[in-house]
Parts: C-alpha cells; sequence; structure tokens
C-alpha cells in the first residue's frame, strides 16, 4: 500500500439516505468504496445514473457526511477537520457542480460569483480579487465581458465554463468535475476537453472527473473507476480497462456506447433496468443483468481482486466479481 | 422516390426573439420513405426542435410564422388544414416523442389512461377494447409486467419505462410518421441501446417513416439509414449514414465528426474542437452561415448562400449546401 503518496485516498466509504425521514428505511448510496487520486493525475469515475457518483463527490467534499469510512487528503482525515482546517482544505479541493444554472445564483453577476469564494478564503486584496478572477475567465477561454453578465445571459457550454472557472479560483490541488460536459454539443465538448487538460498540465491539479460517457472518460482519465450501484465493481489505469475490460458490467457498458460509424454492428443492449437501491439484489449487485450470472453469484458478495501482476498501486487492476475468483 | 410518404418543401420558421425576429428555420425541404429513420442532426440552438414543433403544427402566430410551399402526409397537405382536421391527424397519422417523458406525460393519469385515451379517441375502439390496446401496444415495446405498467403513474416509472411508455402512445395508432426529439438523451447507454432497438423495430413492422432528432452522431449511426446535417436553420449536408461518416463533403460536418470522442482499445484520439461559436439567430450574416468558423471560407461564402446541390450526380442521395466542399475520390465520378 503506498497511500502515502496519495493526493486523495477513499477507504470503505458508506453514505446512507434516510428515506422519507423515517429510521428504519435507509437507502445506500455509496456502499464501501475505495480508490486514489495522485497530485496531478485525472480519475474517471463512471456509472449509469443513480450509482452514486454525485454522493460520492458530495461526501468527498463532506458536504454530505459519509456515515462510515475515511477520506483522506495529504493523509489527513477529512472527517477530523473542523474549522479552520476544514477551511483550508475546502480551498484545495473545489467542486464544479453538475448543473451550473442550478449552482450559480440567478442574481448575481458572474465576477460576483467568482469573487466570492475569494472573499471567504480572503484570498488577495480586495481590490486585486477582480483581477484574479479575469484571470480565471481567461484561463477557461471566456472574455473578461463575462463578468458583468448573468447565469441566465450565458450558453449552457459558457456557464459551465464559468462552474469551471469558480472551481479554478481559489488555485486548488484537487477539482471534483460532476457532469461537466455531460449536456453538452459535442464542438463545446471538446473544448472543456482540451481545457481540462491543459490546466492539468500546466497548473498541475488533479481531477476527479464524473461522467456517464465512457468515450469522454478515455479522453481525459488516468484511471478509470467504475460504479454500479453504490459499489466500485472496477478500478483500471485507463488503457487497460479500454483494451481488456475485465467486469461483465463494464464491457456491457463499453458495448452499448454508439459508435459513430456505420460500419460498426448496432450496440448490444443489456437487459433489464437497474434494480432500486433500496432494495439492492443480495449477493453480486450486477447478478439480475449479468450475461454470465452462476449460482454463488446470487448470494455471495464478490470481493475486490487484482487481476494483473502490477506491484505498484496506481497501475493495479482491481474487479469485484466471482469470475476472477482463483 | 417511389413511396414517397411525407415531403416537406421549403418549410421556414420565424421566431420573435429579444434580439429580434429571427429566422430560426430557413427553407428546409426533405422527404421520408415508409420504414425509413431519418435523423436530423445539429447542435443545441439551431432549429431541430422547432422544426419538430413545425411539422406538427405547434408553432403558434404571432409568437412564430411558419410558411411552407408544402407539407405533404400522404395525399394531404398539412398546411391547409384547419386546427380540427389537423388534430385528427396528429397522434394518428403523424404523432411525435418528446427529450423528456416526465414533462410530456400528465402526473396525474395513469399509463393506462394515458394510453387508452389516444386508442378511444382515434381509433374509436371502446374502453374494453382501448384497454386491451394500451396493453397489447405496452408489451410490444418489451414492458413484462404490462398489467402493472398500466396502473402505475409517471412518476413511479424510471426514465426508459417512461420513454417506451411515450413509445408505445405515439406509435398506438400506426402513424404514417413519428418524430422523435431526442429521444433517448435523458437516457443511460445501456437503455438507450434498448429503446433505440424497440423503436426501429416497431417503425419497422408498422411500416412508419421516423423523423429521429438528435445531437449524437453516434446513434446517428447505429440507428439511422439517412442523415440531414443542419446548421443555424438551413440544412447544409444530406446523406446516407455510410456516405456520411466516409465521406462528409460539408466543412461543418466533418468538424463534427472530429469533434466526437470514440472509445478505442489503444490510444485515445483527441477530439478536436470546432473554433468560433454558434451565432445568435437573429444576428446572422449574408451567406454562408458557417463561413466564420470555416477554414476554406473566402468572400463569396460571406455573400453567397450556398444551395443544395448533388454529389452523387443524378443518384441525389447525397447533397450538401457548400461553395468549397471537401473532396472524396469515391465520389470523384
Amino acid at each position: 500500500m503506498q497511500t502515502d503518496s496519495a493526493l486523495l485516498s477513499v477507504r470503505e466509504l458508506v453514505v446512507r439516505y434516510r428515506v422519507n425521514g423515517s429510521r428504519r428505511e435507509l437507502l445506500t448510496a455509496v456502499n464501501g468504496v475505495s480508490f486514489d487520486i495522485h497530485a496531478g493525475s485525472i480519475f474517471g469515475l463512471v456509472g449509469e445514473s443513480g450509482s452514486g457518483k454525485t454522493s460520492l463527490a458530495h461526501s468527498i467534499m463532506q458536504l454530505t457526511l459519509p456515515t462510515s469510512g475515511e477520506v483522506q487528503f495529504h493523509g489527513k482525515n477529512l472527517a477530523h477537520m473542523k474549522g479552520s482546517d476544514l477551511k483550508k482544505m475546502r480551498r484545495n479541493i473545489q467542486l464544479a457542480f453538475q448543473d451550473p444554472l442550478a449552482s450559480l445564483s440567478p442574481r448575481r453577476s458572474i465576477q460576483q460569483s467568482l469573487i466570492e469564494p475569494l472573499d471567504h478564503f480572503r484570498i488577495d486584496a480586495p481590490e486585486q480579487r477582480r483581477a484574479r478572477a479575469c484571470r480565471a475567465l481567461e484561463t477557461v477561454g471566456l472574455e473578461a465581458d463575462v463578468l458583468l453578465r448573468f447565469p441566465h445571459e450565458l450558453s449552457g457550454g459558457q456557464r459551465q465554463r464559468v462552474a469551471l472557472a469558480r472551481a479554478l479560483v481559489t488555485e486548488p490541488e484537487l477539482i471534483i468535475a460532476d457532469e461537466s460536459v455531460s449536456s453538452m454539443d459535442v464542438s463545446v465538448q471538446a473544448r472543456i476537453i482540451e481545457l481540462i487538460l491543459n490546466l492539468r498540465q500546466q497548473l498541475g491539479i488533479a481531477f476527479l472527473f464524473i461522467a456517464h460517457d465512457l468515450a469522454v472518460i478515455q479522453q481525459l482519465a488516468d484511471h478509470v473507476g467504475v460504479m454500479y450501484l453504490g459499489k466500485m465493481i472496477e478500478i483500471a489505469p485507463a488503457d487497460r480497462l479500454f483494451r481488456q475490460a475485465a467486469h461483465p458490467y463494464t464491457r456491457a457498458l463499453l458495448e452499448a456506447v454508439p459508435v459513430p460509424d456505420p460500419a460498426h454492428g448496432k450496440p448490444v443492449a443489456l437487459q433489464g433496468e437497474v434494480p432500486s437501491a433500496l432494495t439492492p439484489p443480495a449477493g453480486c449487485v450486477f447478478h439480475t443483468r449479468c450475461p454470465r450470472v452462476e449460482d454463488r453469484c446470487r448470494v455471495l458478495d464478490p470481493l475486490s481482486n487484482q487481476i494483473n501482476e502490477s506491484g505498484e498501486k496506481r497501475t493495479s487492476h482491481h474487479v469485484k466479481c466471482h469470475l476472477w475468483n482463483p | 422516390m417511389s413511396d414517397c410518404i411525407f415531403s416537406v418543401r421549403n418549410l421556414s420558421v420565424t421566431l420573435q426573439t429579444g434580439l429580434g425576429l429571427a429566422r430560426v428555420v430557413d427553407k428546409i425541404s426533405f422527404s421520408l420513405q415508409g420504414g425509413e429513420i431519418l435523423g436530423l442532426v445539429g447542435e443545441s440552438g439551431c432549429g431541430k426542435s422547432i422544426t419538430a414543433a413545425a411539422l406538427m403544427g405547434l408553432v403558434l402566430s404571432p409568437q412564430g410564422l411558419v410558411t411552407a410551399d408544402q407539407i405533404k402526409l400522404g395525399d394531404k397537405n398539412l398546411t391547409q388544414l384547419d386546427e380540427a382536421s389537423l388534430r385528427r391527424v396528429r397522434g394518428s397519422e403523424i404523432s411525435m416523442i418528446f427529450q423528456e417523458p416526465l414533462t410530456a406525460l400528465d402526473p396525474v393519469f395513469s399509463v393506462g389512461s394515458h394510453l387508452s385515451t389516444v386508442i378511444r379517441r382515434h381509433r374509436g375502439e371502446n374502453r374494453r377494447q382501448a384497454l386491451r390496446s394500451s396493453v397489447d401496444m405496452l408489451e410490444r415495446v418489451g414492458m413484462a409486467d404490462a398489467d402493472r405498467i398500466m396502473q402505475s403513474y409517471p412518476h413511479q416509472l424510471s426514465g426508459g419505462m417512461r420513454q417506451r411508455v411515450m413509445i408505445a402512445m405515439a406509435m398506438a395508432c400506426r402513424p404514417k410518421v413519428l418524430i422523435a426529439d431526442e429521444p433517448t438523451t435523458a437516457l443511460d447507454v445501456t437503455t438507450q441501446a434498448q429503446v433505440l432497438t424497440q423503436l426501429s423495430e416497431l417503425g419497422q413492422s408498422f411500416g412508419t417513416a421516423i423523423l429521429l432528432i438528435t445531437h449524437d452522431l453516434g446513434v446517428v449511426a447505429q440507428a439511422c439509414d439517412r442523415a440531414l446535417i443542419m446548421y443555424c436553420g438551413r440544412i447544409v449536408e444530406e446523406a446516407p449514414v455510410k456516405a456520411l461518416f466516409g465521406a462528409p463533403t460539408h466543412p461543418y460536418t466533418a468538424g463534427l465528426l472530429a469533434a466526437v470522442p470514440r472509445i478505442s482499445t489503444g490510444r485515445a484520439q483527441r477530439v478536436q474542437a470546432i473554433p468560433g461559436l454558434v451565432p445568435h439567430p437573429a444576428a446572422l450574416s449574408d451567406g454562408c452561415h458557417f463561413a466564420n468558423r470555416c477554414q476554406r471560407a473566402d468572400t463569396r461564402c460571406r455573400t453567397l448562400i450556398p444551395n443544395m446541390r448533388s454529389v452523387d450526380g443524378p443518384t441525389n442521395s447525397h447533397l450538401h449546401a457548400c461553395h468549397h466542399p471537401l473532396e472524396h475520390s469515391c465520389h470523384a465520378d
């Protein structure tokens, strides 16, 4: 274990929500997830809607408090942080929310929204903050005249860039980008992908990049984690995952992506629907839809297995599936 | 075109916007044959959805003005029908699926009530027959548990199931034409694959022509027979999918294709962005609207609107509107 070298390390994280205020009925959104993000690297997190991606992001930020498990940033447990320590940490981990129209205040100009974190963290002298906000906009490829506009006056792609600029403005070490390109047209999406790669290269910012589109993840990520019903069912270096995905769900996900080439066969549809997170299936969570289900899958929850020879944690390939059980 | 069942000639839509009048759809023409799927592709704001609304007669004056030389469905010219006759045609001969099924379905009515209303109104069946036909339609779109679904309300269903209910409703009267506006955009990829398959199977077996509006070129490649590429209210290229992906001739089409991320088993090929931004529809320039983002543009492009021309000669299946199209050897003759 080389967890000490990781920028962010998440261990056995569990997030449960009460349903309808009842104490009995609990929904497990994130169920025992562990992974590391190294400085300056991009971790791609993929999964269908309801798989727990956003809950995971929010609990890393301690916006939703984890039910159990640990989140360590630079080796320090975030759950034990209070007051000024927590504030300092939040400056270094920034979240670009999924829907900028909902996360940017409609009554504030972009300038006000960008300066607010600077006021909050007391970065720079007050009169220099506007210039810093301006630089952040420039970094994401927007003109300074955007500063005086309001969120509703911008296009979806511009708003998404403002959300990234707002995350950037405090000069964090890690940005959690929650579906930052998902609702965009491809030509705009291509530009945000370029931007994220530049930010990583020039400023050394690490990213937790959440998306449901594997093709976008391949453009960006060094490592990929695949979630299904709250569990991380596969983690691998990106090149390995796209070359030899091990989990039947990851393979199904890869096959379902429509290929922009008519010569390619029709995508193979996975049967059935994602089960409710309130009543997850016993055994392996994927067994209700798995094409290679066996008897033990229905009763026994598979453990996480390393399936490559790599001794280094950074390059190891882990999968939660009985097929790979020795 | 032999069995053309839907043909649109010079459809234009003008809307009142904050910046003045904007021609958001500019003289577009196309036709559909029974059983085929035609893709209508473009980025947000290029006029795809407003085209769909105009075809269904849902753009109302005085906010919007629709003009067309012809919108011909079978032997009816929709531009000449009054509202009462249009209402009989909508839902029975031409129907529509919307992007967000949760807003398109009424939250206070059950699925069974949604479906049987359409069937009773247009097919004139009595209550009991209509309920039976509804269950039958739900089974046809792959709902195993149709009887339970009939009693359910939209909020009790998953996104994929809601969209299947929409498809069942839209196809219940075996329409000649179905307009599907981004039917799978709100769905996960695994559900998207299921829904697209069902849509194309139903279209085939009912002989329904489908106009599939999407921004996803992957969906076009997998589901469509032909496609139209739309930019700023105009159609810039029309082609069978094989030619469109293999030999795009309009620089905008080529730009879009280069911007699509593709999964590869080796190193990821970097996507390329198209420089510049889509102009506001009320502030369009003369000539080709793509000219200020196009590397091949010259003064002619900035002053003269390019007409649709055939790329493949008399076959007339691959057309583009460009003064300086990309050359491909397979179209050289």
